[in-house]
């Protein structure tokens, strides 16, 4: 057989980083969403908890030690995964009547209308409420919010990589060399 | 999608280069003084709607924030001294070699001494206590910036030249 028709195997234990990912990001997920459902922020214990399960997972299956980088690595594909799927997820529910976008921006509204009633700027506020009332504002603020949750998702990955990545060792790390 | 760590790159861990590395503490730490000072920026301001963005990441209960011109801000106290820590962490330890196993412990007590400040407010044992979250985030924030610059710092190191690292990855091994 000519070598263009031979295939590639992979070696058995080349470690493969996806399936710990995958379980890091289905808790980063199911945590995400259960905390739209019931509208009670879990802020960034989620995203650090995916982070974490994704290393050990990892670190436990092949039983090596992984470095602070390759951890911080894990951590924010991580949690980008989870987070970014959770953010459409709970976007689909919106449409579907859960917790819709009316519902937040009458939250939102009555921030800015209590703020206002302190600062005396009611004019402005007013402004900005009728804004956020119109058509335009549901797209404005789905971007944003999807970009808020990749900086909030990159930045705990890193935390929660950096973490797990000294915290979960399975294998001698290396002397440090001689001077 | 990566390698393990083999011997060599744990060994770089060790052996960080400070002079490269050394400013990517001084960036991340400029980071979050500057994200400090956007948060208060946003208090003074008066900007609700930008405030709201950080109920992301933070309850912003007004009872556990500080307060700017009778404003509170739109983190509470432990994030903004988790923030401080992170910002002052990153400059230490550029210049603090610590061991990590030792920072390991310290950030296992740091978490338990925080759920500890948690449970004990939730039993009711004390109310409101700005200064146990302030001293619990700080140390918090402190610890866990050893380890977030030793991987930044190596993560740095490793794409500083973007042509060794394209070659390394994807053409090693190969002859032609």
């Amino acid at each position: 057989m000519s070598d263009q028709n031979s295939f590639q195997v992979e070696p058995i234990d080349k470690p493969d980083d996806f399936q710990a990912m995958l379980m890091g990001a289905a808790i980063v997920f199911t945590l995400g969403i259960i905390s739209f459902l019931v509208q009670f922020p879990c802020f960034c214990l989620p995203q650090i908890a995916g982070a974490l399960v994704a290393v050990y997972w990892f670190t436990k299956k092949y039983k090596v030690t992984i470095s602070s980088g390759k951890g911080i690595i894990l951590g924010i594909l991580t949690c980008l995964l989870g987070g970014v799927a959770a953010f459409i997820a709970a976007v689909i529910l919106q449409q579907f009547g859960i917790h819709t976008f009316e519902e937040t921006v009458a939250t939102l509204s009555e921030k800015i209308r209590a703020y206002g009633a302190k600062s005396g700027e009611t004019e402005q506020l007013d402004k900005i409420i009728d804004w956020l009332n119109s058509d335009s504002a549901q797209m404005v603020l789905i971007i944003a919010s999807l970009g808020i949750t990749l900086v909030v998702n990159t930045i705990c990955g890193v935390i929660g990589g950096a973490i797990g990545a000294a915290v979960f060792k399975k294998a001698p790390a290396a002397p440090p060399p001689a001077e | 999608m990566f390698a393990i760590a083999d011997s060599e790159s744990l060994k770089k861990s060790f052996v960080m280069d400070d002079k490269r590395g050394r400013w990517v503490g001084f960036a991340v730490s400029g980071l979050f003084i500057g994200l400090i000072s956007f948060v208060g920026f946003v208090a003074v301001s008066g900007i609700p709607i930008v405030g709201a963005f950080f109920n992301e990441i933070c309850h912003q209960v007004p009872d556990r924030c500080y307060h700017i011109h009778g404003i509170a801000l739109p983190v509470c106290v432990r994030c903004i001294w988790i923030y401080l820590g992170l910002a002052t962490g990153h400059i230490l330890f550029i210049y603090w070699k610590s061991e990590t196993v030792r920072i390991t412990r310290a950030l296992i007590g740091v978490i338990t001494l925080m759920i500890l400040d948690v449970l004990l407010e939730k039993l009711g044992l004390y109310e409101n206590w700005f200064w146990s979250r302030a001293v619990t985030g700080s140390l918090f924030g402190l610890i866990v910036s050893h380890f977030t610059l030793l991987g930044l710092r190596e993560l740095y190191c490793e794409f500083t030249n973007p042509f060794t690292y394209v070659r390394s990855k994807f053409f090693s091994g190969r002859t032609h």
